[in-house]
């Protein structure tokens, strides 16, 4: 077989086990963006209209995509040769935006992100908690401008803890409208 | 025939060779062309030629050193070379490295076409049981609902398999048919539902839903998820025994 026959051959070999072995086959994808999209077609939602906020921490990242009725959020991790991966642990997915102002905090992305329902509301004022032993402990409050998409976010200090005693939450949300009026509140 | 000296050969074929760029296929020319002279040296020394002839005719009927290295270091082509070599390194190495995954891999997918399913009851029990063999497609994922059961205390149980096409670069779940997306020819809501999935390439699952009335007569799967649309009707009292 002549050489070119052979380099053929080998190039195809390369790309079916490779595919296979290292791509999707083994559920890596070559960016954070990536694994969402890959994680949506798998659940079956989505795809998301546009990314709204990409954040890596460390060789993990959380994607944020916009879906006509609310967002998309899917963490990942960095695996083999760059790779990344679908991050350990729940997803959230798709979070359809059901109330008024939907909002959650992510101590592992030092996170606390959301969707507006409300198109009155342009800006948020939130704090994020921590709970231990039943008690509530708020770590930082924050304003927020809600954008055209709706959304909102805001980066915290890192407060993160593999504690199984502690768990993290938003403690209130409350929603301004464009003359700084109240008009959504909600708390712990 | 043993040859007696070849050191005029040696210098004969490194001029030749040392045209070769691509110097991993210098060793293989080399031994080649060696035993093409071999041949023919043989050949005149039966034709009764002394050995100091001989060898020196062999070189002779070869031709220009420099030339024939030319020639041939055109045919082994140095781009070409490298990459059929990394290739190939490349390529083995990907076999090696797949080949325990590919005989686990192939033993889950013969599992998983072999196995039967199980039932949450007794064959005994089974009032009707409807073979629908209808595949749908959402997504990258195919369904196929394989057979609906009625029992006798009124469940009903789904048989059905699930699997991605090939190269599917989605994240694989698993996949339930649940309780909010069955109903039947009465508009009966069922809520909740139990069941179980089979891991593997092909994964085969059964659902078991409880309090089909006994006025219905057919069960609809209608899911209509985030624009992803199954239709499913099976006429539960029509079918026979298992």
């Amino acid at each position: 077989m002549s050489r070119k026959k052979e380099t053929i051959i080998f190039i195809v070999i390369i790309l079916v086990l490779g595919f296979w072995r290292f791509g999707g086959g083994q559920q890596l994808y070559f960016s954070p963006e990536k694994v969402m999209y890959a994680c949506e077609k798998g659940l079956h939602y989505g795809p998301s209209e546009k990314v709204l906020l990409k954040k890596q921490m460390g060789n993990r990242a959380i994607v944020i995509g916009k879906l006509n009725d609310g967002i998309s959020v899917v963490h990942s991790k960095r695996s083999l040769l760059g790779m990344w991966k679908l991050g350990e642990g729940s997803v959230t997915g798709y979070w359809k935006t059901v109330d008024d102002v939907e909002a959650a905090y992510s101590s592992r992305f030092s996170l606390i992100y959301g969707a507006v329902k409300n198109k009155d509301i342009k800006t948020i004022e939130i704090a994020a908690a921590q709970v231990k032993d039943g008690e509530l402990e708020i770590l930082e409050e924050a304003n927020c401008n809600v954008d055209d998409d709706g959304f909102f976010y805001a980066n915290t200090g890192d407060y993160y803890s593999e504690d199984d005693g502690v768990y993290f939450r938003i403690a209130y949300i409350y929603g301004f409208d464009e003359n700084g009026t109240l008009i959504y509140s909600y708390s712990y | 025939m043993p040859l007696p000296d070849n050191l005029l050969w040696d210098e004969y074929l490194n001029k030749v060779i040392s045209h070769v760029k691509f110097k991993y296929d210098r060793k293989e020319i080399k031994w080649e062309l060696e035993e093409h002279m071999e041949d023919m040296y043989d050949d005149f020394i039966s034709d009764g030629m002394n050995e100091e002839d001989a060898k020196k005719a062999v070189i002779d009927c070869m031709g220009d050193a420099d030339e024939i290295g030319k020639e041939l270091n055109e045919a082994h082509n140095r781009i070409l070379g490298n990459v059929w070599r990394i290739s190939r390194m490349i390529a083995i190495i990907l076999i090696l490295l797949s080949i325990l995954p590919v005989f686990v891999t192939c033993l889950t997918v013969i599992f998983s076409i072999f196995s039967s399913y199980s039932y949450s009851y007794d064959k005994s029990r089974i009032v009707s049981c409807v073979e629908v063999n209808q595949t749908e497609k959402i997504d990258d994922m195919y369904l196929k609902l394989e057979e609906v059961i009625l029992y006798d205390n009124d469940c009903v149980e789904l048989h059905y398999k699930t699997w991605y096409q090939p190269f599917s670069g989605s994240v694989r779940w698993t996949f339930d048919i649940s309780s909010d997306y069955v109903t039947d020819n009465l508009g009966t809501e069922y809520n909740g539902y139990s069941g179980s999935s089979s891991a593997g390439i092909i994964s085969k699952h059964n659902t078991v839903i409880e309090g089909f009335p006994k006025e219905a007569e057919t069960l609809i799967i209608d899911y209509d998820y985030c624009g992803r649309k199954m239709y499913f009707e099976v006429p539960l009292r029509e079918g026979g025994k298992v």
